[in-house]
């Protein structure tokens, strides 16, 4: 099994300004950890609670919030 | 980059996939390769709060009506089945809904009609895309097209506001968007975009706008308005993994408040 050092998953905005669609680069979101070596299969957000849910190959589904 | 910390986790046993989760009316579903539906509050740390056994031989799709209590599964024995969480029993239905293994869901927001897209199997020439009315208590199909795709429909979605464009994506490079209003299926297509890459997941990214990403993680916006009837990008982004810094894409979740599209993308180092 491959052991990686790194194990992150990123949320990118992808937003219309002035009638193009671009890629908020800067703004994006790290969830670092993420799951694991494992893939991860989906996630949703509630933007008015500020929570993200992750689900993952590892059999897990995770909450995840700003601060810490 | 700004990071999000973890606050709580919900584990199945080892060996087991969840393979995707969805908001709720008041809270979150899944479904799990142990062939669950799994039902939770905001607050994972309690766990499942209903863990309901699927029959689909293996489970591929849920979508959840609008951010509704009504959830729909389906799997590779060709059958949908429709669930309301607010009932004790939450089974509604489960019918037969195409003839093959069913790859592809979608639901319209009123709870009108679905939507179900099928492998390609070995040894047979066709998939479908068929229509279902899921009112009342016998589903009605209203429609089934054959040519649209060659080869596996792996997404269908609704437009937001005309629920009779139909977008689907395949294995064939192609996204296609259907006006199921037409009886004809020669004259369904209203537009086709060619991205000429399998298609993993497509959609609407506003009402005017969709977007294809490839099984290769490349990225496009084309535009549904009619002087872009060629179907050409209008925003092609090329592969996402340099531009993300990220070994695969997982998917794309539309943004509620009309403000665009979320890209989630993982990266191991």
């Amino acid at each position: 099994m491959i052991v990686f050092s790194k194990q992150l998953f990123t949320l990118t905005h992808l937003s219309k300004d002035n009638q193009a669609w671009s890629l908020d680069q800067s703004g994006r979101v790290g969830l670092p950890g993420a799951h694991g070596d494992e893939i991860v299969r989906g996630f949703c957000f509630l933007d008015e609670q500020q929570l993200v849910f992750t689900c993952g190959e590892d059999g897990k589904i995770k909450a995840w919030r700003p601060g810490g | 980059m700004y990071n999000l910390t973890q606050v709580a986790e919900s584990a199945f046993p080892n060996d087991t996939y969840v393979l995707d989760l969805h908001r709720t009316a008041d809270g979150l579903v899944s479904i799990s390769s142990d062939q669950h539906l799994c039902q939770y509050s905001l607050d994972l740390s309690q766990g499942p709060l209903r863990r309901l056994t699927t029959n689909h031989e293996n489970l591929t799709q849920v979508k959840v009506v609008g951010h509704s209590s009504i959830v729909c599964t389906a799997g590779t024995n060709g059958t949908t089945a429709i669930w309301d969480l607010r009932k004790d029993v939450a089974k509604v239905a489960q019918f037969v809904s195409a003839d093959a293994p069913i790859l592809s869901l979608a639901c319209d927001g009123t709870a009108n009609s679905i939507a179900v897209g099928t492998e390609l199997e070995e040894g047979k020439h066709q998939v479908s895309i068929s229509i279902w009315d899921v009112r009342g208590n016998t589903p009605s199909k209203l429609q089934q097209y054959v040519e649209v795709h060659s080869d596996d429909i792996t997404e269908l979605k609704f437009h937001p506001a005309q629920p009779n464009l139909l977008l689907s994506g395949s294995t064939d490079g192609l996204v296609n968007v259907c006006d199921t209003n037409i009886a004809d299926e020669d004259e369904v297509i209203v537009q086709t975009f060619n991205h000429d890459a399998s298609i993993h997941h497509a959609g609407f990214l506003s009402l005017s706008d969709a977007f294809a990403l490839s099984h290769d993680e490349r990225f496009a916006v084309y535009s549904l308005a009619e002087e872009h009837t060629t179907g050409t990008a209008v925003v092609d982004y090329g592969d996402l993994r340099p531009k993300l810094e990220c070994q695969y894409v997982a998917n794309i979740t539309i943004k509620t408040d009309g403000s665009g599209a979320i890209i989630g993308a993982g990266a191991h180092e």
